[in-house]
């Protein structure tokens, strides 16, 4: 089976590079462009990981890793934030407290991010192969 | 007022004076007139009556003399020893001093002044006048925003302007009311005692007086249910010969300043996080293509993309270079004749292709007639366009946005209307400044808060013409934006035309 990652960012490009890159990779992949929209969606169906960005409408990253963080299913899934912010963002204290696995400042490298995302799942590039 | 006891006692004494010359005239009346009976009804020879007379105007006349002397002295001792008389406005008053000062000197100089009426007349000029001036001054200090305390060389309240009054505590224990007095001059120093922050700040800048003059010290002070930022810095006084006169503490509001400051922060990071998705972008494409992990078409679909991306990076960098440009008045304006809707579909034809992607009707319903303005082409097309692609941007898909144009008298009305998200009525009056963004809908789209700040300048500052804003949350918004009509430049051509034939 392959593993199910959402991606939640307002800009489309960013969606789709990463979606592209993740799905090359052998992922299966869903967007979203709020995390109001990914939140719905994970309710129903829990994902193995989500990647998303810090500022969206609706509802933003941070906001939507409380509710994933909340909710029963998704508890433990790895989360990667992407964010625009530099310094202004204390990274430590969104890491313990929301339990963040990863933060990527953009602009990020979509292969380092391919690289965290099979670190988190425990994958190794021959599992996927 | 609180020189009013001094006043009394000086018409007191006023009134004994004159009461002594009186009953001189009197005592010397009646001398002549017992004198003239006692000649009449031959009691007494005139030789007699004419030393009885003389004896008795002779010791009234140095009575009076004696008396007056009496009086010189005792005003006189008044003067050299003000507090003596006057102990309330040492204790009172800061200028209290200066006052003394100011008498004493004065009395020294004038030593031709010999009667006490002389000096009473000058003491009276001079303390109208100080008095105005103290008025004056209190009234000045009273106006300023900024909050001035002032204590005196033991550390007790001097005096307080109305600003900041706001920083006094009231005694607890304190049941009297001064509330009849204007003046907070003449309030005694226990009563009020100010707020801990300045009474820290002051302890330490007396305490620490050898090495600087002044410390300042910043603080949150909330009064009536308003929270602000203060700045205040307190300075000792000396008088000219290094001794402590006492200490001033001016208090500013910085709540501006800092708001200021916020908002430029915030500015910048959102400016840095719109810069940085395009960039994401291109980097995420560039490094996939360089990895070769793309196939040949796909390859060429994420040119097209980083293409895309740095046309928008461009466009984000010249918005902001044109409003800093156009502000500053860097920008040359360039206004011409040109036909009002012939702008309109350049603009609409710039916004369309969005307004489609996101699946909005986009509708244009132009004025048949021909409306001539006279305008800057690029700048209005350029707010036009903020305008309708804020209308765009803030409209969920599926809605719709229209563009209107008519003739109102002598302007031409141009009306962007959308069925968008609406602006809440508190932030209405903001939208057209720098940096704002209206925060419940500040996630729902990307902005710099730099776009309507352009468009109300360039139509007021450039246009000479009006914008206008209704809104209804959840409804729609609609900005109404008018611009005289008219072309400028044929009539100058006409003008000029004869004279050129000729």
């Amino acid at each position: 089976m392959n593993h199910l990652i959402y991606i939640c960012d307002d800009d489309s490009h960013i969606v789709r590079a990463i979606s592209m890159k993740l799905r090359k990779a052998g992922f299966e992949v869903e967007c979203f462009p709020n995390g109001f929209e990914c939140w719905e969606k994970a309710r129903e169906q829990a994902p193995h990981m989500i990647i998303t960005d810090l500022q969206m409408p609706l509802m933003n990253g941070l906001e939507l890793c409380e509710k994933i963080r909340e909710l029963e299913t998704t508890r433990s899934i790895p989360i990667t934030l992407l964010t625009g912010k530099g310094f202004e963002f204390d990274h430590n204290e969104y890491m313990q407290k929301l339990k963040i696995t990863n933060v990527m400042v953009k602009p990020f490298s979509p292969k380092k991010l391919l690289t965290q995302v099979q670190e988190s799942l425990n994958l190794t590039n021959d599992v996927i192969g | 007022m609180f020189f009013s006891g001094f006043i009394s006692t000086e018409k007191e004494l006023a009134m004994n004076f004159s009461g002594k010359y009186w009953f001189l005239i009197l005592l010397l009346l009646t001398v002549s007139c017992v004198d003239n009976l006692l000649v009449m009804s031959q009691i007494v020879s005139p030789g007699y009556a004419l030393i009885i007379a003389l004896t008795a105007s002779l010791t009234g006349w140095a009575w009076l003399m004696k008396s007056i002397k009496n009086d010189q002295q005792q005003i006189t001792a008044c003067l050299r020893n003000p507090e003596l008389v006057r102990p309330e406005i040492q204790r009172k008053n800061f200028y209290g001093s200066v006052f003394a000062e100011a008498i004493h000197k004065m009395e020294e100089s004038d030593t031709e002044l010999s009667t006490t009426n002389q000096v009473k007349t000058m003491l009276k000029a001079r303390v109208n006048s100080l008095l105005k001036k103290e008025a004056l001054v209190e009234s000045v200090l009273d106006n300023l925003e900024t909050g001035i305390l002032i204590f005196g060389a033991k550390q007790e309240l001097e005096f307080t302007n109305r600003v900041a009054n706001s920083f006094l505590i009231t005694a607890s224990d304190q049941d009297h009311t001064t509330s009849d007095s204007s003046l907070s001059l003449g309030k005694p120093a226990v009563e009020k005692t100010v707020i801990p922050e300045l009474a820290k700040l002051l302890a330490k800048t007396i305490e620490r007086k050898e090495a600087t003059l002044s410390r300042r010290t910043e603080f949150e002070f909330t009064c009536n249910g308003v929270t602000n930022q203060y700045r205040a810095i307190a300075t000792n006084l000396s008088d000219e010969n290094h001794g402590a006169l006492g200490t001033v503490v001016v208090v500013e509001n910085i709540g501006e300043e800092a708001d200021e400051k916020t908002q430029h922060a915030e500015f910048v990071s959102s400016v840095a996080h719109e810069l940085k998705t395009p960039m994401s972008g291109i980097k995420a494409y560039i490094e996939m293509l360089l990895d070769g992990d793309c196939e040949p078409d796909e390859a060429e679909e994420l040119y097209g993309f980083i293409n895309d991306q740095i046309d928008r990076l461009t466009r984000l960098v010249n918005s902001m270079l044109n409003l800093a440009r156009i502000e500053s008045g860097v920008v040359e304006i360039k206004r011409h004749d040109h036909e009002l809707n012939d702008i309109l579909k350049t603009a609409a034809d710039v916004i369309s292709p969005t307004a489609t992607e996101k699946d909005i009707t986009f509708t244009a319903e132009l004025s048949d007639m021909y409306l001539p303005v006279f305008v800057d082409k690029d700048m209005l097309g350029q707010a036009i366009i903020n305008l309708l692609s804020n209308a765009v941007k803030y409209t969920p898909n599926g809605r719709e946005v229209r563009l209107r144009s008519r003739m109102e008298d002598t302007s031409a009305v141009i009306e962007v209307r959308d069925t968008g998200m609406g602006i809440p009525e508190n932030s209405l009056p903001h939208i057209f400044d720098r940096f704002y963004r209206v925060p419940e809908n500040n996630r729902s789209a990307a902005g710099t808060g730099l776009g309507l700040a352009l468009v109300h300048f360039i139509v007021t500052n450039v246009h000479n013409g009006s914008i206008s804003v209704q809104s209804k949350v959840d409804e729609g918004t609609c900005f109404t934006v008018t611009i005289p009509l008219g072309h400028k430049e044929q009539k100058r051509k006409k003008q000029l035309a004869p004279p050129a034939n000729a």
